[in-house]
């Protein structure tokens, strides 16, 4: 990794850990006003604010420190119960945490947004005057927080000494050991400093990229010992550090710390956290629990591991590999007919599998995270409306991969808001119908035939098919009604339509419903609409769980090998007499054990020519309730696979999802099931059927 | 008797070289400091122990231990180090860490 690399690296981690601290915080403050939060959201809240002030502090990122320190204030005197939490102040808070946002998204950029600097003026000022009502405009001219914190640190502030030495890789992980003084001087006044370097060799027997600077420094500040700790948190490993109160006047809890001298020196090599622990005279109760904080909260971040998300991809595509490696083992296995070969062979597989199960974990993320975005989203957009919405969210944490989590996220948003907009009605309209003024809209997830299937619903008044199919005809889009409700429910899909009465701005544009079809179909995802004029509306997406792998079972039509994903597939049965009875049709319908079903033949459908003497059969494959039957020439059995995305020449194809390679080199292509019973469906088959979700 | 005029004008330029403190120029930061490093260890054993830092950029926490370092590396050979045109962010940054322009201490700590 090249230098700039390793500082790209470092930046992009404080945008990753500012944008998941702006959730928290958003959240928590959401929670409150809700009237769900108690004093531990509250803290939540603080932390969050707190730790987007520091990293930024160590980044230099100015701006960001000044605003976010009158934010954390507001919250310390929350916390503390100096000020009362009203809807105007979580407003204000939460206007506020746009605003951090907003100077967040402005660094690195040579000019700032002047917008943006006037309401982070106008903010402060209002922030600093829910501080203390009345104060003299004087003081609400905002002030740098640095300046601010050293007036804070007045004559009678207690003194500390400040022993801090950073370790060797400190330059290396991208810190500098400046930055931390620098922040610490915001804190308070360093009324002296000098560096200790007992370690640092001669010119020639020095690597200049290893750290051995260390400081020795007098601090005056009000700010408490956990706090002036707090300052090195982001380098907790990277450094030995001491904290001590100076003078017998420090006050009664500052000196009995005194006699705790912290010294936190977790990281060095064979130390065990609990033995520093021990190793400090504990008389007090108080400095004995601050001190075994520290180590839980590091067991708590070693829990987690921030990780490229590249190498990942890398690490996952090799064991796409290895599943083909093995795979073609198999093969080999089986063909030399040696027991010993085979079982080994077999024993690998059992690994291969396991590795990629567990790889493939790796990517999962409840999908909760996401979902919980939409609180706000559906708070802002209501109150635009002017309508009064609760949002219930049930199967948040069904998983999902971290990267369709991501694509999925603007569709989602787009029916969020399509919900709001034209499915819940306006309190008048709402008790006029008999229902309860408050709306409901529910989000839910869970898992089903290896797909995941996310629903947004809402009781509101639900679609008006009479005005789909006028403005679907006005549009030119059709020529005549379509017949079924479930055809023109998905007229709105269309491009170019939109059926809002008058187009608000924010989804009746008729621009977006179109556009989130195709978001979901590119993720070989579907998307199905159920509604009952006057009860509500369901949009229901159904999405492969990741895009990486499937378990596939391996079928040949002629000349051509075709994977089924098992998770379709139902059962194996003889071809049916009706599939033969007519041998020019490529579909029409047999009985399975009194079922009607719908088949296709694979080989018509796609123009292969036929296989002379082929002992046939059909596989039924399902999506959803879907049940179709598909007929093939051979059947060679379960095969894990790797989906390889076709090339740019064949992305129009529709009934086929990919490609693979086979263990012999072979390529396979993969059948794109729902697709493939849509089309069947669509020829006098079947419509799977979307029930409205009870909203309650 | 081209030749000889060059010469003498290198040899002019060479001494007057070698009495100008050795300029550093760029930034002093974690990105160079294993080169500049090297600079440094060469111009020592050259004899040199004045430096204009009038060129340089950034300065960070690497930049300064190198000049640590330098300071160090002179004081135990018996020679002195001269720091001059310290452009203002390594006044600043030195002054973060309690050091003046020579490197000296401003505040002594309590005992």
């Amino acid at each position: 990794m090249t230098d700039e690399e390793l500082l790209e690296a470092s930046r992009s981690a404080f945008f990753e850990e500012a944008g998941d601290m702006l959730r928290q915080f958003e959240t928590a403050l959401l929670e409150i006003e809700r009237g769900a939060g108690d004093a531990e959201t509250l803290g939540a809240a603080f932390r969050a604010a707190h730790t987007i002030k520091g990293s930024a502090g160590l980044f230099g990122f100015e701006p960001v420190v000044r605003f976010t320190h009158d934010v954390e204030t507001l919250l310390d005197a929350l916390r503390d119960g100096k000020i009362d939490a009203d809807a105007d102040l979580l407003g204000l808070l939460i206007e506020s945490r746009d605003q951090i946002s907003a100077l967040i998204g402005e660094i690195g950029l040579d000019t700032g947004d002047a917008a943006v600097a006037a309401r982070g003026l106008a903010l402060g000022k209002r922030l600093r005057e829910r501080m203390a009502p009345g104060a003299s405009p004087v003081n609400a001219e905002p002030a740098v927080a640095a300046s601010e914190a050293t007036e804070s640190a007045d004559a009678t502030a207690p003194d500390w000494r400040v022993a801090v030495r950073f370790l060797e890789p400190t330059f290396r992980d991208g810190f500098d050991p400046l930055s931390f003084i620098r922040y610490l001087g915001s804190i308070g006044d360093i009324r002296a400093i000098h560096p200790v370097c007992p370690t640092l060799p001669s010119l020639d027997d020095l690597d200049a990229e290893s750290c051995h600077l260390g400081f020795e420094l007098e601090l005056r500040t009000d700010a408490k010992l956990d706090a002036i700790r707090e300052v090195f948190s982001f380098a907790l490993e990277l450094c030995e550090l001491e904290i001590t109160p100076l003078d017998a006047a420090a006050p009664a809890d500052a000196a009995q710390v005194a006699s705790a001298v912290t010294t936190i020196a977790l990281a060095i090599a064979g130390q065990p956290a609990a033995s520093a622990n021990a190793a400090a005279p504990t008389p007090a109760a108080e400095p004995a629990a601050g001190a075994a904080r520290a180590p839980e909260k590091r067991n708590d971040e070693t829990r987690y591991l921030r990780i490229r998300a590249d190498k990942l991809d890398h690490l996952i595509d090799l064991i796409g590999e290895l599943v083909i490696a093995s795979s073609g083992a198999q093969l080999v296995a089986d063909r030399e007919q040696s027991p010993p070969f085979a079982e080994a062979s077999l024993r690998i597989r059992d690994l291969v599998e396991q590795a990629r199960n567990d790889a493939l974990g790796l990517r999962m993320v409840p999908v909760g995270e996401t979902f919980a975005r939409f609180q706000r989203v559906v708070r802002d957009v209501s109150r635009q409306l002017g309508k009064e919405v609760e949002l219930v969210i049930t199967g948040g944490d069904t998983e999902l991969d971290k990267s369709m989590v991501e694509s999925v996220t603007d569709p989602l948003t787009h029916l969020v808001r399509n919900s709001l907009d034209h499915g819940i009605e306006s309190a008048a309209d709402r008790l006029a119908a008999g229902k309860p003024a408050r709306g409901k809209l529910a989000l839910n997830a869970y898992h089903d035939a290896g797909q995941i299937v996310i629903e947004v619903s809402d009781d509101g008044r639900g679609l008006n098919r009479e005005r789909i199919v006028r403005r679907a005809l006005e549009r030119g889009l059709i020529d005549r009604a379509p017949q079924s409700d479930a055809d023109i429910d998905m007229l709105i899909f269309e491009p170019g339509f939109s059926t809002a009465e008058q187009v608000s701005d924010l989804s009746g544009r008729g621009v977006g419903m179109d556009v989130v079809r195709r978001n979901v179909e590119s993720l070989r995802g579907q998307i199905h609409i159920a509604s009952t004029a006057g009860r509500g509306t369901t949009m229901q997406l159904r999405l492969p769980l990741t895009l990486a792998i499937i378990d596939g079972f391996l079928t040949t039509v002629g000349a051509v090998h075709y994977v089924v994903p098992l998770e379709n597939l139902v059962e194996c049965i003889e071809t049916p007499a009706e599939c033969v009875a007519n041998p020019g049709a490529d579909s029409g319908c047999f009985n399975l054990r009194g079922e009607v079903l719908p088949w296709l033949d694979i080989g018509r459908y796609f123009g292969h020519a036929p296989v002379p003497n082929a002992r046939r059969s059909l596989i039924v494959v399902c999506t959803g309730s879907a049940k179709v039957g598909l007929v093939v020439d051979r059947l060679l059995g379960e095969y894990q696979t790797v989906i390889k995305p076709l090339g740019e020449l064949f992305r129009h194809l529709r009934c086929i999802a990919g490609s693979t390679v086979l263990g012999s080199g072979e390529v396979a292509l993969i059948l794109d099931v729902p697709a493939l019973v849509g089309r069947v469906s669509a020829h006098g088959g079947r419509a799977r059927r979307v029930d409205v979700r009870q909203v309650s | 008797m081209q030749d000889i005029a060059e010469q003498e004008i290198a040899r002019g330029i060479s001494a007057l070289v070698a009495d100008m403190p050795t300029r550093l120029d760029g930034d002093l930061t974690i990105y160079r400091a294993a080169e500049l490093r090297q600079y440094l260890a060469e111009r020592v054993d050259a004899g040199d122990s004045a430096f204009d830092l009038s060129g340089v950029g950034e300065i960070d926490g690497a930049g300064v231990q190198l000049l640590l370092a330098l300071d160090a590396t002179l004081t135990s050979a018996g020679r002195r180090l001269e720091l001059s045109g310290l452009p203002r962010q390594a006044i600043e940054a030195l002054a973060v860490c309690g050091l003046d322009a020579r490197l000296q201490v401003m505040t002594e700590l309590r005992a």
